[in-house]
């Protein structure tokens, strides 16, 4: 097996709406998946069915292999969450707050203390939860995700609140879990730090996967172009216009060159070189998960 | 299961007792207990009691209490067990009941366990500090004569049948906080009934509603009644029946 979850032909409706519709999830063990959609998608749905917080009827989310419905205790062992706010005793203490979880876990002090440090809050471990700042309680709600160990995480929008530092820091938090081997189901709005941590990339709209796939896969089916500031854009678009390169703008002198692969690069720089052409600024102009997603979407409506 | 239940249960005691509330069921009752003393103090030092005319347990300790009691616990019971429901409530804390590894009968049972135990403490300590007044009193000032009936079965039965009355009426608003999210409705209910079972106490039916034992215990007080009766049975019965609606709404709660 290595598939951490795994969801065959998962449909939800609620009264005739349809939520989700034959979604098929692989996520890979050991992987980041980034599960991306826009507001309404799907994703929290899909996030409460693959944790059992809304029942799957007939059956059809399996996480290590094993049918969730019918080991749901089990499996709820192995993973932690958070879903879209954290969740807390807001009359307990941060420390109590953990205490609690360790009551069931059995995890001892040593681990509260230790996860603590993790998300750094081992500071206002005495704070009343209700008093913490939002990012703090974020900041909690991922230590008690993350308390007893768990090899699978499900986290949807565990970045919300979090100040640029609290952002880095979560990012270095979930590369070093998944280090650890752990699989990290993360679902952000944030998509510049999802690119950033994410093996995969798993995209929903309207309640239908449109891309499932390794995030090299994704940023691969997109164009790549080299943007190159010259001393005579005329003469540069003449050159490469004959050698048949595909020259997307020219403004300010600066051009925008379609490339295919990194042979097609070398000679685009070797002949505008050749032919007397000044190159001042170079800049390669990679699509990102902003662009491809919002390309991806707008596609499927289209 | 046992060992599984058992942590279940230490965590759900170890969650709940942070509760403010758990300490309005717990000592206002033996608060009342104390200031109904300090009234028998003040008037003992400032009137002469006719010796041994009537029974002090009845009349003096018994009667005021009880009257303050059949107002107050079903609304701190109310209070109480909302107070339990909102925890999981507050930041949809269900989602971190519903994700632990613990099934949700064990951590259903394990909650209405421990709302039951409290209401037992609740109903002891009272109990102990009625008997304690009264000892004290007697050794005190005698005159009252506290000294002169035993009236230690009466009022354990008194308290046993409070505490019975007590846990149905626990279980009939565990029911409610579970189905609704709001302070308004089961403590507004819980006053409403107060009300209603004043009102009705007397008729037959009363004996179905379990919110007419307390008002029952005051009579019990009064009349040295220590039998156990339909209400009793009624009470037990209303229990079971609501502690199984309970759990089959805490059961089929979804995270939406």
């Amino acid at each position: 097996m290595t598939e951490s979850i795994t969801t065959k032909n998962l449909c939800f409706q609620i009264g005739s709406k349809t939520i989700l519709n034959n979604i098929n999830l692989n996520v890979p063990k050991g992987s980041i998946y980034g599960y991306l959609g826009r507001n309404g998608a799907g994703k929290s749905t899909t996030i409460k069915l693959l944790l059992g917080l809304l029942e799957d009827k007939n059956d059809h989310v399996f996480v290590h292999g094993k049918s969730l419905k019918q080991n749901i205790t089990q499996i709820h062992a192995i993973t932690g969450n958070l879903i879209e706010s954290p969740c807390f005793y807001n009359k307990l203490t941060v420390f109590e707050n953990l205490k609690y979880l360790d009551i069931i876990h059995k995890k001892g002090t040593r681990r509260i203390e230790e996860v603590l440090e993790l998300v750094d809050l081992h500071e206002q471990k005495k704070k009343k939860a209700s008093k913490l700042s939002m990012g703090m309680k974020q900041r909690l709600g991922i230590a008690m995700a993350i308390f007893h160990d768990p090899q699978l995480l499900v986290l949807d929008e565990p970045l919300n609140g979090l100040d640029p530092q609290g952002i880095f820091e979560m990012r270095k938090l979930f590369q070093n879990l998944n280090e650890q081997g752990k699989t990290i189901f993360l679902s952000s709005h944030i998509l510049s730090e999802l690119e950033k941590v994410a093996t995969h990339i798993g995209i929903i709209e309207k309640g239908e996967m449109i891309f499932q796939g390794t995030k090299n896969d994704l940023l691969g089916q997109v164009e790549r172009y080299v943007s190159l500031k010259v001393n005579d854009a005329e003469t540069a678009i003449t050159i490469l216009s004959t050698l048949g390169f595909s020259i997307q703008n020219n403004v300010n002198n600066k051009i925008s060159v379609k490339i295919n692969d990194d042979q097609q690069f070398n000679s685009l720089l070797k002949s505008l070189v050749h032919n007397g052409i000044e190159i001042y600024e170079l800049e390669a102009q990679n699509a990102n998960l902003e662009q491809i997603f919002i390309n991806l979407i707008s596609q499927t409506n289209d | 299961m046992t060992n599984t239940f058992f942590k279940t249960f230490s965590a759900e005691q170890y969650k709940l007792s942070k509760n403010r509330e758990i300490f309005g069921v717990l000592l206002l009752p033996v608060l009342l207990v104390f200031m109904v003393d300090g009234y028998i103090i003040y008037k003992a030092n400032t009137e002469v009691f006719a010796e041994s005319l009537t029974n002090p347990w009845v009349v003096l300790l018994g009667r005021y209490v009880f009257q303050f009691y059949n107002l107050l616990y079903p609304i701190l019971v109310a209070i109480f067990v909302y107070a339990c429901c909102d925890i999981e409530y507050k930041n949809n804390n269900y989602k971190i009941l519903f994700t632990i590894p613990i099934s949700k009968t064990e951590i259903f049972f394990s909650k209405a366990l421990f709302i039951t135990l409290v209401i037992l403490f609740s109903v002891i300590l009272p109990y102990l500090a009625f008997l304690l007044s009264g000892y004290f009193l007697s050794v005190m000032y005698p005159e009252i004569g506290f000294q002169n009936y035993d009236y230690r079965e009466v009022i354990f039965y008194t308290f046993f049948k409070l505490f019975i009355a007590l846990s149905a009426i626990s279980m009939i608003q565990l029911s409610i906080s579970l189905a609704l999210n709001s302070f308004i409705y089961p403590i507004g209910f819980s006053m409403f009934m107060v009300v209603f079972s004043i009102v009705v106490a007397r008729k037959e039916f009363s004996d179905f509603i379990p919110y007419t034992g307390t008002y029952k215990s005051f009579e019990n007080i009064l009349s040295e009644n220590n039998s156990f009766a339909r209400l009793d049975y009624s009470n037990i019965v209303m229990m079971i029946l609501f502690l199984l609606a309970s759990y089959y709404l805490f059961k089929r709660k979804r995270i939406i």
